[in-house]
């Protein structure tokens, strides 16, 4: 492979200068630009579709404490639990609890499980006081089926466990915020498209390690504008994509040993639980079915995927298995209504040979220092549950590198909005919205719902229902396009769940791009195709699960689109 | 010629015009209908009517409150999105027809209305053509009267007061606009059983109307409303229960209702339409027994007799691919291609009969049909022609 070119001379004098790049939107990357900013350090941040558009915003929106890392290492478990309780006191507000059942069969092999279970799950109630958890409980037959009468009766008992339930989207977003609140430029819809050395002597670089070795060039898809950084050090927090980028500098693909692997969700329009549930696939995998937000979700898979890393699409046949996997335990699933779908890629790390599951979930920074680059390292592997803890060694590695020695902070100061937790029923009584409204904006928000609620003082509209599945106040759309990077009516879905709810964005998109438009100073035209491609993405991930009920959907919501917008070309008469 | 005894299943669009022609010209008819189809949901815009419409159908829509323009009207949405149309609801805004055009919006402290966005929209989307401007109206509604859903507000003004005091509002703020302005935008409001447009047109002297909203809109329960009155007139039989089974019994055929009753008749017209509460169900593949074929709609409703038979394109329904049945891939749609779900229906020949042997005591209109191409225009349309071709048989 050739080397990259160094930068041209033009090209520097054009640069703006920073101290490190960071390349990647979603935890990790906003992770890391959040730790360096506090830590003084100049940060640009770079993402090429979203924030949160990857793994990250397409995962089962767990934080868990490892409780499967107990067989072998109890210190990862202990690790993962407390840095569960360090996610928890600086967002408070976007937490959940999310009990879960785990049922085991009837039978010979379903007691003895059940003795095991109930041993190892004993053994994690050691650590559950470090993330606010209860210890587990275990059930008979006849508790399960009290506390969740749904459940299949063909169990020999179970336990209980408890974990904690997040938004990955969220999460993304208000560590990004606060990012550029301490200083870091974040530039979401720009794709870095090469990372070049500039040409400094090593002897140079180490007696100031400040000085800038890289060029960035990243190019703004909407504007067609370039940005080029001139940086000391850059982090490739690509997740799945990861290879690809790295291959932007000089960097063999297969020495980044990520194994992308596909895992879809199937949700279903309302919570029809209040307990995770554990199942197996027919292959023996595991599923489960968990009440995620204001929906159930069912998840997920994981099979190897080399396909198209920008349009991650699930199958009908993925959903079915799930399906089929949650209905052994659960067997009213078949008749609740499934909505849609979403799918993501884990950046696992690879090891060759073990079946796709046991692949190692556990984080990796690779200094490709090693490859010839210094001052460039990847992020692999991690779970939205140990974001903080990677990017807090990932910052210790760069702020070492560059010499600076301030220490992490992102475990003892919130995040946006979670200083306090506002009582949602007092403010929808002191600004007359919907409770339920109230409630899922504090969750979104923290104690920032209030400011964007003070907004309806201002202009009654803002009071405006636009989404009435999530729901989602007209104020809050507001919010997202001018304090949180959304720039589409798709960022604004990230963001505040818009249009992801029973009517899958009918009643809400289109005025969503209407409100774009006027906040952004677009075109009424530019606003109305943005809210057509939300409708459209929508479309498209809800294709793998339309039955019965959802069918009937589809054909109103393909009415109601004629009729707003006209017929299509060749068809209506 | 003889008497029929005609039974239509389905009061929309397509029903409503078969059973008024079959009455009118003599048979006697019963309609079968339950909740709310399409046409009940419908925004009061019309497609699937280009030309000049025959004089049944001409007769017919001015019965519905619905004009046809000798020209596509051009309507204006919510959305602030221009779209032409071949006839519409009375009470909605024709913007070409009032040219040379400023068409004001009211601007109103209302959540559900953003007079700015739909004034730039008709700006953005006429290029030129017309112009928008918004008026500030803010007594328009009663204050407790702004965050009712616009059909309360619409019912609420069938009511003689109420309606004056909205009128007495408008006409003051217009006074200052009466040169310059020719129509005035207003939301889908204007009454539902008393349609109140062409009153208020008159009253002001520039054109008024509504915009076309979105679903369960005003038109829609104009429709119903006007619908009864005509059945009513008509003297139309009507079963207000979901069919839950039809079959043959010798020679007439039968319809099973959820209430209980047998309804039967020499002739069957069947316009049960496309989805809301549409009525079909795919055949399982005698090779797939272990996991159902798709199902959608109403799976309650059986087709006893192979009369009816359902698939798309002109084919029964094709158990492909997958081992499980049709793929929901190939029956859903996104906005960019068509899809197996819009072509779902009731096969029929050409001619309206259906699939297999042409049966003359069975007809099928409206969206009912397989690959109809689901508008307002065509299952009227079709409801008529399905009539006359019953009476011919
Ligand atoms: C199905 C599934 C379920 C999961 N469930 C859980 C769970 O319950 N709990 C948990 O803790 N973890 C879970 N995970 C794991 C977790 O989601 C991921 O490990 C984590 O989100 C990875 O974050 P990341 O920032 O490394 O990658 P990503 O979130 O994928 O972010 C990478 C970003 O880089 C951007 N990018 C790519 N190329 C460029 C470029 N050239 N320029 C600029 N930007 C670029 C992409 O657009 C993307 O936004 C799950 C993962 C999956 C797939
Ligand atoms: C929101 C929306 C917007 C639209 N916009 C436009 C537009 O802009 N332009 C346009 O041309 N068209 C538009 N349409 C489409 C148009 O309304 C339909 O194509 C048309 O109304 C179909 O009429 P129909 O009589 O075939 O069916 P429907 O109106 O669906 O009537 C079906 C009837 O059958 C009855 N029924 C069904 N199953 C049973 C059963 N088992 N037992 C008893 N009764 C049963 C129902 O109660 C109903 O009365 C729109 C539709 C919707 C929903």
């Amino acid at each position: 492979m050739p080397a990259p070119q160094p930068a041209t001379a033009h090209e520097l004098a054009h640069a703006s200068v920073a101290d490190v790049v960071v390349i990647g939107g979603g935890v990790n990357g906003t992770g890391v630009a959040r730790d360096l900013s506090l830590r003084g350090l100049r940060v640009v941040l770079f993402e090429k579709n979203d924030l949160a558009f990857g793994a990250s915003g397409n995962s089962s929106g767990m934080i868990h404490g490892g409780a499967r890392y107990l067989a072998y290492d109890a210190s990862v478990t202990a690790k993962s639990c407390k840095d569960s309780g360090f996610i928890q006191a600086v967002a408070p507000h976007l937490l959940f609890r999310i009990p879960f059942l785990m049922p085991l069969p009837r039978g010979a092999k379903g007691r003895i499980l059940l003795e095991l279970v109930d041993g190892y799950f004993k053994a994690y109630d050691d650590y559950q006081p470090l993330k606010r958890g209860e210890s587990h409980t275990r059930l008979s037959a006849a508790e399960m089926q009290a506390v969740e009468p749904g459940l299949a009766t063909d169990s020999c008992g179970g336990v209980t466990f408890d974990e904690w339930g997040t938004d990955g989207a969220r999460l993304c977003t208000l560590n990004a915020v606060d990012a550029a609140r301490n200083g870091a430029a974040v530039h979401v819809h720009t794709e870095v498209e090469r990372i070049e050395p500039i040409g400094q002597s090593d002897a140079a670089a180490s007696q100031s390690p400040a000085i800038p070795r890289w060029l960035v060039t990243a190019r703004d898809a909407t504007s067609g504008a370039v940005h080029r950084v001139a940086c000391a050090f850059v982090v490739n927090a690509t997740g799945a994509w990861g290879p690809l980028t790295a291959a932007l500098g000089d960097v063999a693909r297969a020495s980044l040993n990520v194994r992308p692997g596909k895992g879809i969700h199937v949700y279903y329009e309302r919570r029809i639980t209040n307990f995770a549930i554990v199942a197996k696939a027919i292959d023996g995998r595991q599923a489960f079915l968990e009440p995620w937000e204001n929906m159930t979700v069912i998840g997920t898979t994981d099979d190897d995927y080399y396909g198209n890393l920008d349009r991650v699409l699930p199958t009908s046949e993925e959903a079915r298995y799930l399906i089929q996997a949650v209905a052994q335990v659960f067997p009213s699933i078949r008749r609740a209504r499934a909505i849609g779908t979403w799918a993501g890629v884990r950046p696992t790390i690879h090891r060759w040979g073990r079946v796709e599951d046991k692949l190692s979930r556990e984080h990796e920074i690779v200094d490709h220092a090693v490859a010839g680059m210094r001052g460039v390292i990847s992020l692999i592997g991690g779970k939205l549950a140990s974001y903080r803890l990677f990017a807090e060694e990932a910052s210790d590695f760069v702020a070492h590198a560059l010499g600076v020695n301030r220490p992490c902070q992102t475990h003892v100061l919130p995040l946006p909005g979670g200083i306090s937790v506002p009582n949602p029923r007092q403010l929808a009584e002191e600004f007359s919205v919907d409770s339920i409204a109230a409630q899922r904006l504090v969750f979104r928000h923290g104690e920032r719902a209030r400011p964007i609620l003070q907004s309806l003082r201002d202009d009654p509209r803002n009071a405006e229902v636009v989404c009435p599945c999530e729901p989602v106040l007209g104020a809050e759309i507001r919010h997202v396009l001018r304090e949180e990077f959304a720039f589409t009516a798709r960022d604004v879905s990230r963001r505040t769940r818009l249009g992801l709810g029973a009517c899958g964005g009918m009643r809400c998109a289109l005025r969503c791009g209407q409100i774009v438009a006027s906040e952004r100073g677009l075109s009424p035209v530019e606003g109305m195709r943005q809210g057509l491609e939300l409708l459209e993405t929508q479309a498209l991930m809800r294709r793998p699960i339309l039955d019965g009920e959802q069918a009937q959907q589809e054909a109103l919501h393909r009415a109601y689109l004629r009729g707003l917008l006209g017929p299509s070309p060749g068809e209506g008469s | 010629m003889s008497r029929r005894d005609v039974i239509v299943l389905g009061a929309g669009a397509a029903g409503t015009a078969a059973a008024w022609h079959l009455a009118r010209s003599g048979c006697h008819v019963r309609v079968v209908h339950a909740a709310a189809g399409a046409t009940a949901l419908w925004n009061g815009v019309v497609d699937g009517l280009p030309g000049t419409p025959s004089p049944a159908e001409s007769e017919l829509l001015s019965l519905l409150g619905i004009c046809a323009p000798t020209s596509p009207a051009k309507l204006l949405n919510i959305f602030g999105i221009l779209r032409e149309a071949d006839a519409h609801d009375d009470a909605l805004l024709d913007v070409a027809s009032a040219r040379p055009a400023l068409v004001l919006v009211p601007t109103l402290p209302r959540a559900a209305w953003d007079g700015e966005a739909i004034a730039a929209g008709l700006r953005a989307h006429a290029g030129g053509r017309f112009d928008a401007q918004t008026i500030a109206i803010p007594d328009l509604l009663l204050p407790g009267e702004l965050a009712w859903p616009d059909g309360a507000i619409a019912c609420a003004l069938d009511d003689d007061a109420r309606r004056a005091a909205f009128e007495w509002s408008l006409t003051e703020k217009l006074a200052t606009w009466k040169n310059t302005a020719t129509a005035l935008l207003l939301p889908p409001w204007l009454g539902v059983s008393k349609p109140y447009a062409k009153p208020l047109e008159k009253a002001l002297g520039v054109g008024v109307g509504e915009v076309a909203s979105g679903l369960a809109a005003a038109a829609g329960l104009r429709f119903v409303h006007r619908r009864d009155a005509l059945f009513a007139h008509l003297g139309v039989e009507v079963h207000r229960s979901r069919c839950e089974a039809i079959d043959r019994d010798g020679e007439s055929v039968r319809l099973t209702l959820k209430s209980g009753e047998l309804v039967t008749g020499t002739h069957l017209l069947v316009a049960f339409g496309g989805f809301v509460s549409g009525a079909l169900q795919v055949p399982r593949h005698p090779a797939i027994s272990l996991v159902p074929a798709f199902q959608r709609s109403v799976p309650s409703l059986t087709l006893r007799a192979d009369f009816l038979r359902v698939g798309a394109r002109g084919k029964e329904l094709a158990i492909n691919g997958s081992t499980y049945g049709t793929t929901p891939e190939d029956l859903a749609h996104t906005l960019a291609g068509p899809a197996l779900l819009d072509a779902l229906g009731v096969l029929a020949a050409d001619d309206g009969s259906p699939y297999g042997s042409p049966l003359p005591f069975v007809r099928i209109a409206g969206d009912a049909l397989a690959d109809a191409p689901r508008t307002f225009g065509h299952a009227l349309r079709g409801g008529i022609r399905a009539a006359q071709k019953l009476l011919n048989a």
